[in-house]
């Protein structure tokens, strides 16, 4: 007995430090980049196109670009993605090709993202001579958070209790009157977190984007012109040693935009959802 | 008076599984129904034939009819949904969407596209429907409200109004009573014996006692056949078979 | 009206599910039709197995890489499985409210930052710690190992930590009820419980440290040659395409495309393998009832 209780204390001891290690670490990463880059975020650096490489002057065109990137990028992908989850979800019962679908879907959303970098490069960029552009890195990113896009969205439909299903239609209502008023409304919580993640991984893509986006510091005129995103801007101020003061900027102003959106999507999803659920 | 639902021959099988053999039984107009019998004895299978919910079990599958007012269910030219609005269901568990009180009362009404109602339309069937199911006195005053707040019989009764008001013709309650406490139970089969007036009901008790409260007339189902059918008063009496009174007196299931 | 309504709708879910799954099919085929002409000149194994890395001279052996990438993932799986999982049995189990509602979505913002800055945090503070105390240049197998273990706690603690609060509670109560210390009842009977998913949550970490590029380019040293030690540089499938895919042309694309086939195909065996193992489980449960 007094063997169980020592034991006991060990692992409690071990498993605090354990969490408190992952604090730590985690703390220090993001602690490091807003003590560094948090007095360089000034007015001007966030509204000056960069000058001199990224030397001199803001990152406005960076923003810009990342914004509008993420932006299509998530704008096409989501009536797919959220599409296809709902034909699986709810107008196929189980058989090989939904197996099909949905395997290829897991899989695919474990491709490192690089490979479709690799994909977009050459298939936009050079068959289809798109170029690099934020349409070019838009696509790209699309076909990568697709299969992120359908799991989650699938997996937060199935997740809506069954009897939902059945009240609806024993109500008089009809499929789509069923998905619409009584499905949807209960998925779209995790349907949302699905969105909150892509939108993430746009936002913190460097490879994928850096083949199919290009790297030009200009500000964007239109969809098909090139641009450097944030995370692309950062790599390079930071690896070739162009200006550490900017690179840190840059990194904060990543972290403070994703926190940002974190904080925004639940609170939007909270206000929406709120309203009509309980719990 | 000629019966509101009439089921010939209905044979019922999940995949492979025959559910019903061979069913055959009138549900009469304006009476109380109870189908009774042990556990896997077919009866929520038969309740959810009458308004075509097996529909959405795959592989489920019956054969044979169903008459609605003399008019086979299972016809091409029966639009389902209209069924269901005809022929509505109370579900064993407490099951109320996740939506305000007054959402989930309108929400059969709101569906109907080709008769958008009013607020105030909506609000009045609301009222009526409640009222019915003896549940408007404690809710008119939070309306809006998650129903999920409610306690249990106050939510069963909320699906019930939520039927209601959809004024359907035939009201089928699959064990409306299996987890609610006594009182909450005693409110609704006080106003199940209300609705009769106005509504056909088949229900599906959870015991065979409340059978005995409120039903007109008793079907004893096992194994997913029909054994006998009559009064409620006679079948409890006499009856004719053997493993009625079994069933009855609580000998098995 | 409503009829066209319901056969529209449905029509719809049906175009774009199909479009999706062409797109799906699209980058599958794409990769294969690019990358296995390939892999049948070199061959499959003096491809998968060959020492040496010279594209421009006709060469496309990528076993080094292999073992970088294995040696790296196995290295991350070292330092974050352990740490994650009993992070995550400590927010399931031990946490305190309070601490729960901030450790929570810390980890949620710390799954989004980029990868570069994971990696650059890396090569200012990781990378001169090894060389100044373990000697080497610091660039890697060890500072990709670290950089990736911390990268990977996000997805494994939110995937272990779901699995053991998706327990029904009558396990922990059973086990307390029977006179087990908390401890005891996490370690035989939660843990156990949790096993599928501790273990999936394992395996899509692993992937994601196999899929990593750009933290990794930037602390591992991305020298082609087979590591003597964990202090040495190599180069891993990821960095390679990262790395040459600016300039590659011909059939150096068409190497750099089957090194994506390579990776496509251990993601698709670890992923089925989670899958599997989720399953299964849930198969049991099923069962149980």
């Amino acid at each position: 007995m007094k063997q169980a209780h020592f034991r006991e204390k060990i692992a409690r001891v071990v498993i605090w430090a354990a969490a408190l290690l992952v604090m730590a670490v985690l703390g220090a990463v993001v602690v490091y980049i807003l003590y560094k880059g948090l007095p360089m975020l000034s007015w001007e650096f966030l509204t000056q196109i960069p000058r001199d490489m990224g030397r001199a002057g803001g990152i406005s065109s960076t923003i810009v670009g990342t914004l509008l990137l993420t932006l299509v990028a998530v704008a096409i992908a989501i009536p797919f993605g959220i599409g296809t989850a709902f034909y699986l979800a709810e107008y196929t019962r189980e058989n090989i090709v939904t197996r099909i679908i949905r395997f290829s879907a897991e899989s695919l959303a474990g491709i490192p993202s690089i490979v479709y970098g690799l994909f977009g490069f050459i298939f936009f960029v050079i068959m289809l001579k798109l170029r690099w552009n934020i349409l070019s890195g838009a696509l790209t990113m699309a076909f990568m958070i697709l299969p992120t896009m359908i799991r989650t969205a699938e997996e937060a439909i199935r997740a809506v209790p069954q009897s939902y299903r059945e009240v609806s239609f024993s109500l008089g209502g009809t499929k789509w009157q069923t998905i619409a008023r009584a499905v949807f409304p209960s998925a779209l919580r995790g349907i949302a977190n699905g969105v909150i993640l892509s939108v993430g991984r746009c936002i913190a893509e460097t490879a994928a984007v850096m083949l199919t986006a290009g790297s030009a510091l200009r500000m964007p005129a239109s969809l098909l012109s090139p641009t450097r995103t944030m995370a692309v801007h950062f790599y390079m101020l930071a690896t070739e040693g162009i200006s550490m003061p900017n690179a840190y900027g840059t990194a904060a102003l990543l972290v403070i935009l994703i926190f940002l959106i974190n904080v925004v999507a639940n609170m939007l999803v909270n206000r929406f959802v709120g309203k009509k659920e309980s719990r | 008076m000629q019966p509101k639902m009439v089921i010939n021959h209905l044979e019922f099988y999940y995949t492979k599984k025959q559910a019903l053999f061979d069913l055959c039984l009138e549900v009469p107009e304006n009476k109380i129904l109870a189908l009774i019998g042990p556990a896997g004895s077919g009866i929520t299978t038969a309740l959810r034939a009458l308004n075509r919910l097996y529909e959405l079990t795959p592989g489920a599958r019956a054969a044979g009819e169903v008459l609605l007012d003399g008019k086979n269910i299972h016809d091409g030219d029966v639009s389902v949904t209209r069924l269901r609005r005809r022929v509505g269901m109370v579900f064993d568990v407490p099951t109320p969407l996740p939506m305000s009180i007054i959402d989930n009362v309108t929400y059969g009404p709101r569906l109907q596209g080709s008769a958008k109602k009013s607020k105030k339309a909506l609000a009045a069937l609301a009222e009526q429907a409640l009222t019915q199911a003896t549940l408007w006195d404690e809710v008119k005053d939070r309306l809006n409200t998650p129903a999920m707040s409610l306690s249990g019989g106050q939510q069963q009764r909320l699906c019930i109004a939520r039927v209601l008001a959809l004024r359907p013709e035939v009201i089928l309650l699959d064990r409306p009573c299996s987890g609610l406490d006594p009182i909450s139970t005693a409110k609704i089969e006080d106003s199940l014996t209300k609705l009769k007036q106005e509504f056909t009901i088949v229900i599906a008790p959870h015991n065979v006692q409340q059978a005995g409260r409120v039903a007109d007339r008793v079907a004893f189902l096992l194994s997913g056949r029909l054994i006998e059918e009559g009064r409620t008063a006679e079948v409890f009496a006499n009856p004719r078979d053997e493993r009625t009174s079994d069933y009855i007196t609580g000998r098995f299931g | 009206m409503k009829k066209f309504r319901e056969k529209l709708s449905g029509r719809i879910f049906l175009a774009l599910a199909i479009s999706s799954v062409a797109a799906l099919a699209l980058i599958t085929v794409f990769i294969l039709v690019q990358g296995l002409p390939i892999i049948k000149s070199v061959g499959l194994i003096d491809f998968v197995f060959g020492m040496t890395w010279a594209p421009t001279q006709g060469e496309f052996g990528i076993f080094p890489m292999i073992v970088g990438s294995v040696a790296v993932t196995l290295g991350a799986a070292i330092v974050g499985v352990p740490v994650g999982v009993c992070c995550a049995i400590f927010l399931a189990e031990f946490a305190p409210a309070a601490l729960r509602n901030v450790f929570r979505p810390a980890i949620q913002l710390l799954a989004g930052i980029p990868s570069v800055v994971y990696g650059f945090w890396g090569l200012l503070f990781v990378v001169p710690l090894i060389r100044d105390y373990l000697g080497g240049p610091g660039l890697s197998i060890l500072a990709g190992s670290i950089i990736l273990g911390i990268m990977i706690l996000p997805t494994i603690i939110s995937i272990a930590e779901v699995s053991l609060l998706a327990l029904p509670r009558q396990y922990k109560e059973g086990a307390l009820a029977l006179g087990m210390t908390h401890w005891q009842a996490i370690k035989s009977v939660l843990l156990p419980a949790a096993k599928s998913g501790i273990v999936a949550a394992v395996i899509l970490g692993i992937g994601r440290a196999i899929g990593e590029t750009m933290a990794v380019i930037m602390v591992l040293g991305n020298a082609v040659a087979l590591p003597g030690s964990i202090l040495d540089p190599v180069r891993t499938l990821t960095t390679n395409i990262g790395i040459e895919m600016g300039y590659a042309a011909g059939e150096h694309q068409q190497a750099l495309f089957a090194t994506g086939i390579v990776l496509f195909v251990v993601i698709m065996l670890l992923n089925s393998t989670a899958q599997y193992i989720t399953r299964g489980n849930k198969v049991n449960r099923g069962k149980k009832k």
